[in-house]
C-alpha cells in the first residue's frame, strides 16, 4: 500500500488531502506544520508528501529545503495560491516535484498526485 | 490534433524526483504516441542526480485533446526542457467548458470546514483584542493574517464547488483583511488602533454570514465594503496616529524593526566578514529603516541612514560597523523617549515569552473535564498493572515457553518501558496537583469575620501556598481546615484584654503553612493562643463519662490531648455560635484519616497550639501490601500497615475469650480475618501478622506476597461484599484483588 503525508496547518486542507488519497488506497499521515512533518518523515518513508507553503512553526519551503537534504527520490507537492507565483519557482528550486493550486478538488488533486507517483 | 512533444531533460527534474517516463506514460493513453528515446540515463533510487542524467526523447502524439490539456499534464516539467509543436489540426480549447458547474460539497469537507471556521472566528476575536492593546506588535498581526490566511483558504475551497452568497462575502473579506495585515507585517508599520476596531468588526459580520450560512438563510452584507475601503486605504493615508496610552503605531513599527536589527547588525559586525546573504541583509535593512524615518520624519537619522547606505561597500567595514553602532544607539535613545516607560516593559516581556504555542493555544492552562483525567488515571493505573503482566510474562517466556533469549531481551529493554511509565504516572499525577493556595485564599477573610465576631484581634500569616495538592484532598480538607482556624480564634488566641494582661502582643497570631516532606504534604495551623488546657480536658473526660478517674490519671499528657478527638467532646463551658454544633476535632481526624493521612497536636500552655495535618500527596495510586489467605490473595493499604511479623502459634494467648500476644510491651488484640470471611487458613505453626500503625492490633495472614503501586477503585455497587471490603484492584495477570480495610 502506498502512504502519502499531508502536511497543513488547516485542519479542513489536511483533511481533504487524506479523504481524497484514502479513497485511492492510499494510507495518509498528517501533520500541522514544517516541524511535525520533518519528524514523521525522519521515522517513515513516504510515497509521496503533500505540503501547504504558509504554516507556523516551520514553513512549507522550508520544510521542503530540509526534507530534500534527507531524501531525494521522494515526490513532494506543495500547495500554493494563485498569488504564490514567486514561491512555486522558489518551490522548485528547492526540489519540489510539482504543485497545486488552491482551492482544489479532491479529483484535482488526486489528477496530480497520478502524475507524480506510480 | 497531431503534436510533436520534445522532451530535452536534465538534472533539474531528478532533483525534484520526477520520473519523465511516468509522462510517457501518460501520454500513451491521451492517444496514439509514436516514442522515440534518444537518450536515456535516469538515476537509480538511491542515486545522486548528477548532470550526467537525463532524458531525452521525441514523441509524435494523435490525440482528441487539446494544446491546454497536454501542457497542464506536462506542467510540472514544461519549463525544464519540453517543446510541444502542433503538426497538425487546429487548436480548441475545451478546458474551460467543465468548470462552473455546480457540485454537492462532501459532507465530511463540510463538517470540517464549519468546526476549523468556528475555531478559527473565535482565535481571531482573542488576538484581536490582545493586538487591540499592542497595535504594533508584529507577531500578534501575524497570527492575526494567518487566521484570515487559511479563513480564505478553506472558503475558496468550499465555493469551488459552487456559488454562496454568504461565502463570498467571507472570501472577500478574507482576502482583503489578509492582504491589509500581510502589508502591515512586511513593511513593519504594524497597525493603528482603528484598522484593529475594523477588523474586529470584520470579524463580527464574519461570525453573521457564517451563521446564516450554516443556516441556510442569505445574510445582507453590503456594507462591509465600506469597512473593507476604510480597511485598505490604511497604508496610503498617512497620519500620526496617536490614541490614549498606546504606543504610536508608527514609532511601535519603528521599534519593531529596529530590536530586530540591532542585535544582527551587532553580530555581523562582531564576525568582521560579510557573505552575500547578509550583505543583502544590510542593504534590505538599510532601506526599510531609510523608509521608515522618512516617512516619521526624524530627518536626522534618515540623513545618517542614507549616508551608511552611500558608504556601505566603499568605505572599509569596520569604519562602517562603527558608524553603524552610532546609528544603533540613536535609534535607541529615540525610542526610549517616544515610549512610556511601562509600555516598553511589556512589549520586551512580550518579546521574550513570545513562543510558537501561541499559535496553538491562547492560555498556559487547559480546562479538562475532571473525569477526564480520572480515567486517563486510570488507564495510566491500568498500564502500570500491565507492566507487571510483561513483566510475568517475561519469566513465563523463560519458563514455560522456554525462550529464555526472549525472555532477557524483553526484560533488557524493559527498564525503558518502566521509566517511561513512570513518567506518564508522574505527569498524569501532576494534572490532578493544584496549589493550596486555592484553599488558603479563603482564610484571610474567614479570621476576619471570625475575630470581629468574637471580639479578638488576629493577624494571619500564610505560608506554602504553592504547595501542590492532590485537588480530591484540598476539597476534603477544606471543611476540616475551617474548623480548626476557627477553633484556634475561638478557644486559642486570648483577648485583647487578656493578652494585655499577661504580657503578650494584643494582636494574637495565626500562622497556616504547608510544605512537602517525602511523599506527604504537611499543614500547619498554629496559634499563639493560651493552648489547651490538659487538666480541663481529663476533668472534662471523666465527667463525660469516657474515662475512669484511675483511667485518666495514669494516661501522658500526650494521651490526654488525643482525647478531644473522640466524639462529642468539647471542652468550651458554652458551644459558641460558632463551635460546638457537633462538628469537632472527632470529624477533623475522621476525615484526615480516611484520606490516608494523620492529625498530630502540640500544646504548651500560655504559648499557643500547633495542629499539623499529615496529607498523602495524592488519592490517585496506593501502595497495596498482597497477601494470601487460603488460597485467596487480598490487598491491604500499605500505610495503614505499621510492621509485619512472623511468631508461632505458641505465643498467642487467650484473655477473656480474645486471643492476643504480647509485642513490644503491648497487648495486641488479633483478629483472625479469615474465620470471618469464611477462608480456610493454610498457616499452622507460625502465623504472619500485619501490626497497625499505633500498635493495637494484629490481623492475621498467611503469607504476605509484595508490594505493588496501583489504583483501588470502589466496590462495584452490584457487589454485596463485607464492610471490611474497600475496594478492588486489578493485577497484572488480570485477576482482581479485593482490598481490605481491616487496620483502620
Amino acid at each position: 500500500m502506498k502512504r502519502a503525508l499531508a502536511v497543513d496547518d488547516s485542519a479542513t486542507m489536511r483533511n481533504l488531502v487524506k479523504i481524497a488519497l484514502e479513497a485511492e488506497g492510499f494510507t495518509v499521515d498528517t501533520a500541522g506544520n514544517g516541524q511535525e512533518a520533518l519528524e514523521l518523515a525522519k521515522k517513515n518513508s513516504y510515497d509521496i508528501v503533500i505540503s501547504d507553503i504558509n504554516m507556523p512553526v516551520m514553513d512549507g519551503l522550508q520544510f521542503l529545503k530540509e526534507f530534500r537534504e534527507i531524501n531525494k527520490r521522494t515526490p513532494v507537492l506543495m500547495l500554493t495560491t494563485e498569488t504564490e507565483a514567486r514561491k512555486k519557482e522558489e518551490a522548485k528550486r528547492l526540489g519540489a516535484t510539482g504543485w497545486i493550486v488552491k482551492p482544489f478538488k479532491p479529483e484535482d488533486l488526486v489528477k496530480v498526485v497520478k502524475r507524480v507517483v506510480r | 490534433m497531431k503534436y510533436l512533444i520534445k522532451f530535452r531533460l536534465g538534472k533539474s527534474v531528478f532533483d525534484r524526483a520526477i520520473d519523465p517516463r511516468f509522462y510517457i506514460e501518460d501520454l500513451q493513453k491521451l492517444g496514439k504516441a509514436e516514442i522515440k528515446i534518444i537518450k536515456e540515463n535516469i538515476p537509480e533510487p538511491d542515486e545522486e542526480p548528477s548532470d550526467e542524467h537525463c532524458f531525452e526523447a521525441d514523441v509524435v502524439l494523435e490525440t482528441e485533446s487539446s494544446l491546454e490539456e497536454i501542457k497542464e499534464l506536462l506542467e510540472f516539467i514544461l519549463e525544464d526542457g519540453v517543446e510541444i509543436d502542433i503538426l497538425e489540426g487546429k487548436n480548441k480549447d475545451k478546458r474551460k467548458e467543465d468548470k462552473q458547474k455546480s457540485e454537492e460539497v462532501p459532507q465530511a469537507l463540510l463538517e470540517n470546514y464549519k468546526l476549523e471556521t468556528e475555531e478559527i472566528l473565535s482565535r481571531l476575536r482573542d488576538s484581536l483584542e490582545e493586538l487591540h492593546k499592542a497595535p504594533g506588535s508584529l507577531e500578534l498581526i501575524n497570527e492575526v493574517f494567518r487566521s484570515f490566511h487559511t479563513l480564505k483558504g478553506n472558503t475558496g475551497l468550499i465555493l469551488s464547488y459552487g456559488e454562496e452568497p454568504n461565502l463570498k462575502y467571507i472570501h472577500e473579506i478574507s482576502h482583503k483583511a489578509e492582504s491589509v495585515l500581510q502589508k502591515a507585517r512586511d513593511t513593519g508599520i504594524g497597525l493603528s488602533q482603528r484598522h484593529v476596531e475594523i477588523l474586529q468588526e470584520l470579524v463580527d459580520r464574519l461570525d453573521d454570514l457564517f451563521l446564516a450560512f450554516s443556516e441556510g438563510k442569505e445574510e445582507d452584507a453590503e456594507d462591509i465594503f465600506n469597512l473593507l475601503d476604510e480597511l485598505s486605504s490604511f497604508t496610503e493615508k498617512k497620519e500620526e496616529i496617536k490614541q490614549g496610552d498606546g504606543l504610536p503605531s508608527d514609532v511601535s513599527a519603528l521599534f519593531n524593526v529596529t530590536s530586530q536589527y540591532v542585535p544582527v547588525f551587532r553580530e555581523l559586525c562582531a564576525k568582521g566578514e560579510l557573505n552575500e546573504e547578509e550583505e543583502e541583509f544590510f542593504r534590505r535593512s538599510l532601506i526599510t529603516l531609510h523608509k521608515l524615518t522618512k516617512e516619521l520624519g526624524f530627518e536626522d537619522l534618515n540623513k545618517k541612514i542614507r549616508n551608511l547606505q552611500n558608504a556601505f561597500g566603499n568605505i572599509d567595514f569596520k569604519q562602517f560597523c562603527e558608524n553603524l553602532e552610532e546609528l544603533a544607539i540613536d535609534l535607541q535613545k529615540l525610542i526610549d523617549s517616544k515610549i512610556p516607560e511601562s509600555t516598553r516593559e511589556v512589549k520586551k516581556e512580550e518579546k521574550k515569552t513570545f513562543d510558537t504555542s501561541k499559535y496553538v493555544s491562547k492560555s498556559k492552562y487547559l480546562k479538562v473535564e475532571e473525569s477526564t483525567v480520572q480515567n486517563l488515571m486510570d488507564i495510566v493505573g491500568e498500564l502500570s498493572v500491565f507492566k507487571e503482566w510483561i513483566y510475568l510474562f517475561s519469566n513465563k517466556l523463560q519458563k514455560v515457553y522456554n525462550v529464555p533469549d526472549a525472555s532477557k531481551e524483553l526484560k533488557d529493554n524493559m527498564h525503558r518501558f518502566r521509566s517511561l511509565m513512570d513518567n506518564l504516572q508522574r505527569t498524569v499525577l501532576e494534572m490532578r496537583m493544584v496549589p493550596v493556595s486555592v484553599l488558603f485564599e479563603r482564610f484571610p477573610k474567614l479570621v476576619r469575620d471570625l475575630s470581629r465576631m468574637l471580639g479578638k484581634k488576629v493577624k494571619l500569616e500564610i505560608e506554602g501556598g504553592d504547595t501542590k495538592l492532590d485537588k480530591v484532598i484540598i476539597e476534603k480538607i477544606a471543611e476540616p481546615m475551617i474548623h480548626l482556624v476557627r477553633n484556634a480564634i475561638d478557644h486559642g488566641i486570648e483577648t485583647p484584654e487578656e493578652r494585655e494582661a499577661l504580657g503578650k502582643q494584643i494582636e494574637g497570631r495565626i500562622k497556616i503553612k504547608a510544605f512537602q516532606e517525602g511523599g506527604n504534604v504537611l499543614i500547619e495551623i498554629s496559634d499563639d493562643g493560651r493552648g489547651i488546657d490538659i487538666e480541663k480536658i481529663r476533668k472534662k473526660a471523666v465527667e463525660k463519662n469516657l474515662y475512669k478517674e484511675e483511667e485518666i490519671s495514669r494516661m501522658s499528657d500526650e494521651e490526654v490531648i488525643q482525647i478531644i478527638f473522640q466524639p462529642g467532646f468539647s471542652t468550651k463551658d458554652q458551644a459558641t455560635e460558632l463551635s460546638g454544633r457537633g462538628v469537632g476535632m472527632d470529624v477533623v481526624a475522621n476525615t484526615i484519616r480516611n484520606l490516608g493521612g494523620e492529625v498530630i497536636i502540640k500544646t504548651q500552655k500560655s504559648l499557643g497550639t500547633t495542629v499539623k495535618l499529615i496529607l498523602p500527596l495524592t488519592l490517585a495510586i496506593r501502595k497495596i501490601l498482597l497477601v494470601r489467605m487460603g488460597d485467596i490473595i487480598f490487598g491491604v493499604p500499605a500505610e495503614d500497615v505499621g510492621e509485619v511479623f512472623r511468631i508461632s502459634r505458641d505465643n498467642v494467648k487467650s484473655l477473656k475469650g480474645i486471643k492476643v500476644i504480647y509485642h513490644r510491651g503491648r497487648v495486641l488484640e488479633l483478629d483472625f480475618v479469615c474465620d470471618r470471611l469464611g477462608i480456610k487458613s493454610t498457616s499452622n505453626g507460625t502465623l504472619t501478622l500485619l501490626i497497625d500503625n499505633s500498635l493495637t492490633k494484629g490481623v492475621v495472614v498467611d503469607e504476605v506476597m509484595s508490594t505493588i503501586d496501583t489504583v483501588v477503585k470502589p466496590v462495584p455497587s452490584v457487589l454485596q461484599t463485607p464492610p471490611e471490603i474497600s475496594g478492588v484492584t486489578i493485577l497484572g495477570d488480570g485477576s482482581i484483588v479485593y482490598v481490605l480495610e481491616v487496620l483502620k
